[in-house]
């Protein structure tokens, strides 16, 4: 989206006499596979999106669209429009105020021959299953109020599994390219867990998903407000070693939220103690405070959601040695909510090995845990002083591997 | 479509052949209305319309490319790009469709063409039908849909489909003595579906279901919790639709069970050499169906243009078929399952209705065969491993039964176990079955949701591991 392009859409917010906001996103992708050192299912696409809300004495109405940017825009607009008359009563629609942001720069996406080169580059050990995607994403936020942000980023991403499971993301598919790859197979021998408490070394993955599951649980400003929250009942959350933080900057995210408020470095946990949820600018008004820059997309149905997670690091540089004996985890398999109030879910462990002498010493199979993430938060006895970029569904986390003591396994 | 779009996707086609042994197109155009209810207040009525072109070529495997935009330049960039990721895979595929067709979804009601004013006065008289005293919070939804594809390729095929979609959900959570419960229709996934006009909300009862479930959310608040050990389930409604998908719809995709998805979505219990092997009780058949008329996951033609089929996957309790593609089959033939979520999504291998035949009792029949155990319905949280196995599911409510009767409600229950004893130890299905809808099924990368349908009875298990809210 070029900035011309903004100031017409901006232009049409201000004069319309109506409270609108509208948000776009177009992104490029570049994706692909890899299934036994093959690559499959390449794909390039390109999209836009627009978005718009309206309200006009006291009604109100929104709507979608994709299709070549003028289009798309001019279509939303005149989609809601047509329902607007026979939208229900609500409150005003709430509008950030006027701020003016445009930031353009991003890294090249690379050509698709770079791409594929790189890719095969991975594929080359044999037995590699895995992906490789480059994202290009602009999100721009318009409203009437004269409000118009608008920032692009790129993320760099590839996973395989190959007696384990290794996983590098950067903002750029250039930086991505020059991060070190350790590759840390696994011994072909197969070691059976019996159910029982075992100590664990998560990788960045299964953190990523810890630390997500404690702050969507836990943080997010309309759970709190329907009081699912786990904050409801305690503020301990971890111990001293316990500090995660929400930080656009780290973490290659936006610095506005999608209804253009400007977000800040916010302490969720500090030190094992729990701080405020996050709102948008709605929730905030529920609560009576000022919105914290998180609010979600709005036809993802509203809300607000920390989505750029960072977990305070330790000073461990040799994990494994800190593990010695006990279970090595890169990542959970499909976890399920059991209960909000304690954040216990369930889900299984995956591409998992067993530890000895801080050495990787065999596979372990597939098996089911059920934790309440709150208590494994409480043991977590070492953190890693490398973290990780780790991309999630609209930002990413960093976080560092971590070792806990009472991980129990089914 | 408007001849413009038409002229796009044969420009696409046109310039694709010269760059490749093989090229489709498809052209989508989808639109969408969802109606909200949340207690007495309607949301802001939420409309939106997705349209774009894609392009797939072969060529010593695929390369995959799509755009929003129709312009020529846009449109011939998205050929080059295809060409471009060429080149990667060998293999070979089953014969491609040169099916010159055209095929439309029943529709009695155009759920489009009502005044919104009508729709949202329908919708509000089942929302406040949720009402009771307990009940802290009631959320009600209509949601409609309405998708228009063309489908080339470079062998002749054109084919033409059109269908409109209807949905609704309704949901009441009740707030007492320190607790709270939610009870949901017709799931909780985000509701039921099918390829109907509003006709499909006419026909489904809603006010009636509407006040049994506000009643059983206040009825929780003071329901003993669910019993826990070894017992006997009788499954139903989205609950054994979400089993079926789980543990076996997804493990008879051949491209799971081929380990192309060995790193992400993982990988199956059920391989091709399992062709056969006996993994469920006699009482289990299960089919693919994507010819049932109202099916969510029904089509005329898959993404690749290959006919709508209805096709064996498990017969008395043994594997019989997978769901295929003409990259992964194991006849020399496409089944027809593959599907993309939208435009901008390349064709996978799909659920499309993945059914379980009815059997000879009747529900009533399967309680009556049951000393101690439960009935349940809704999930509310969902887990399996990679490879299908090892499942968790916990439930909205349990209807406990003693003595071959139904007592009441029951709070929290969970089950879990491993698939292939599980479906044992089924022994019995009723003689009825009724659609269901997972309206959230994920594949691939980027992540595709699809709708898929699934027409279950109910049907009974023995020796389940049961607990209240979560594990012993």
């Amino acid at each position: 989206m070029k900035e011309v392009f903004l100031e017409r859409v901006l232009a049409r917010a201000e004069k319309s006499g109506l409270a609108c906001q509208f948000t776009l996103v177009q992104e490029k992708v570049l994706s692909l596979r890899l299934a036994n050192s093959q690559v499959i299912q390449p794909a390039a696409t390109e999209s836009f999106f627009a978005h718009v809300t309206l309200e006009k004495e006291g009604c109100a109405a929104s709507s979608h669209l994709t299709g070549s940017p003028d289009w798309a825009v001019e279509a939303a607009w005149q989609k809601a429009l047509a329902s607007l008359s026979q939208g229900p009563k609500l409150d005003p629609l709430p509008l950030a105020p006027a701020v003016r942001q445009i930031e353009l720069a991003s890294a090249p996406m690379p050509e698709i021959g770079e791409f594929t080169a790189f890719a095969e580059t991975l594929a080359s050990s044999p037995g590699r299953s895995g992906m490789l995607q480059v994202r290009e994403r602009q999100v721009a936020v318009v409203n009437s109020q004269g409000l118009l942000r608008t920032s692009r980023r790129q993320l760099a991403h590839f996973f395989f599994s190959q007696n384990g499971f290794f996983e590098l993301a950067a903002p750029s598919f250039w930086e991505l390219q020059n991060l070190p790859l350790v590759v840390r197979p696994a011994p072909d021998k197969i070691k059976e867990l019996s159910p029982g408490s075992c100590r664990v070394l998560l990788g960045p993955r299964a953190v990523a998903d810890l630390v997500e599951g404690i702050a969507c649980t836990g943080f997010g400003g309309r759970e709190y407000l329907e009081r699912k929250s786990f904050l409801h009942k305690t503020r301990t959350v971890g111990k001293e070693n316990f500090t995660i933080t929400d930080d656009w900057q780290l973490t290659a995210g936006l610095p506005f939220d999608f209804q253009g408020t400007s977000r800040s470095r916010l302490p969720l946990v500090e030190r094992g103690e729990a701080k405020r949820p996050v709102t948008d600018l709605d929730l905030a008004a529920r609560l009576g405070t000022g919105s914290t820059g998180h609010a979600l997309p709005p036809w993802e149905g509203g809300g607000a959601l920390p989505l750029n997670l960072v977990l305070a690091s330790g000073d461990e540089e040799d994990v494994f040695a800190a593990l010695g004996e006990g279970l090595y985890l890169p990542r959970f398999h499909y976890l399920g909510l059991v209960d909000p109030a304690t954040a216990t879910f369930t889900g299984t462990i995956r591409d998992a090995a067993w530890v000895e002498g801080g050495r990787l010493v065999g596979k372990v199979p597939p098996a089911r845990f059920t934790i309440s993430f709150l208590a494994l938060a409480d043991r977590i006895e070492v953190l890693g002083k490398k973290r990780w970029l780790v991309p999630g569904d609209w930002g990413s986390h960093l976080v560092p591997e971590l070792v806990a003591d009472g991980f129990n396994i089914e | 479509m408007k001849p413009n779009q038409i002229a796009a996707a044969e420009l696409a086609l046109a310039s694709a052949k010269k760059k490749s042994i093989y090229a489709e197109v498809r052209l989508v155009e989808e639109s969408s209305e969802k109606l909200a209810a949340q207690d007495e207040s309607l949301q802001p009525p939420q409309r939106s319309a997705k349209s774009g072109l894609a392009v797939r070529l072969w060529k010593r495997g695929w390369g995959f490319a799509a755009t929003c935009s129709l312009e020529p330049d846009a449109v011939q960039r998205a050929v080059e790009e295809a060409a471009a990721l060429t080149g990667f895979a060998g293999g070979s595929l089953a014969p491609p469709s040169t099916a010159r067709a055209q095929w439309q979804g029943e529709c009695k009601l155009d759920p489009f063409a009502l005044p919104l004013s009508w729709k949202t006065e329908r919708l509000l008289e089942v929302a406040a039908a949720l009402e009771a005293k307990a009940v802290t919070a009631r959320e009600a939804a209509f949601i409609f849909s309405r998708k228009k594809q063309l489908y080339l390729n470079s062998q002749g095929a054109r084919v033409y489909q059109e269908h409109f979609e209807t949905g609704y959900s309704l949901k009441a959570v009740a707030q007492g003595a320190g607790r709270a419960a939610t009870r949901s229709y017709p799931n909780c996934l985000g509701g039921g579906f099918a390829q109907a006009g509003f006709e499909f909300i006419q026909k489904a009862d809603l006010i009636r279901q509407a006040e049994r479930i506000a009643k059983e959310a206040e009825e929780l608040l003071t329901a003993p919790p669910a019993p826990c050990g070894k017992l006997d389930l009788v499954l139903c409604g989205s609950q054994l639709a979400l089993q079926l998908h789980e543990t076996f719809g997804h493990a008879l995709e051949l491209d799971r069970a081929l380990g192309c998805e060995e790193s992400l979505a993982g990988g199956s219990f059920l391989t091709p050499e399992k062709l056969g092997e006996e993994v469920a009780s006699h009482f289990v058949n299960i089919t693919a169906d994507s010819t049932a008329p109202g099916g969510p996951g029904s089509f005329g033609f898959d993404d690749e243009g290959t006919p709508a089929q209805k096709l064996p996957l498990v017969r008395s309790g043994r594997v019989v078929g997978f769901l295929t593609s003409r990259e992964h089959n194991l006849t020399g033939k496409s089944g027809g399952a593959m599907r993309a979520a939208s435009w901008q999504d390349q064709p996978l291998i799909r659920m499309t209705n993945v059914n379980m035949e009815p059997g000879q009792e009747t529900l009533q029949e399967l309680i009556a065969g049951i000393e101690l155990g439960l009935l349940l319905d809704v999930p509310n949280s969902w887990s399996v491993d990679q490879n299908r196995l090892n499942f968790h599911f916990a439930q909205e409510a349990g209807y406990l039964i003693k003595r071959g009767r139904i007592q009441g409600l029951v709070a929290g229950p969970t089950y879990w176990g491993d698939a292939r004893r599980f479906w044992r130890n089924c022994d019995g299905v009723s003689n009825s079955a009724l659609w269901q809808t997972v309206p959230n099924c994920g594949k691939g990368l980027p992540l595709q949701v699809v709708r898929v349908g699934h027409k279950v009875p109910a049907a009974r298990f023995r020796e389940v591991d049961v607990a209240f809210g979560g594990r012993p």
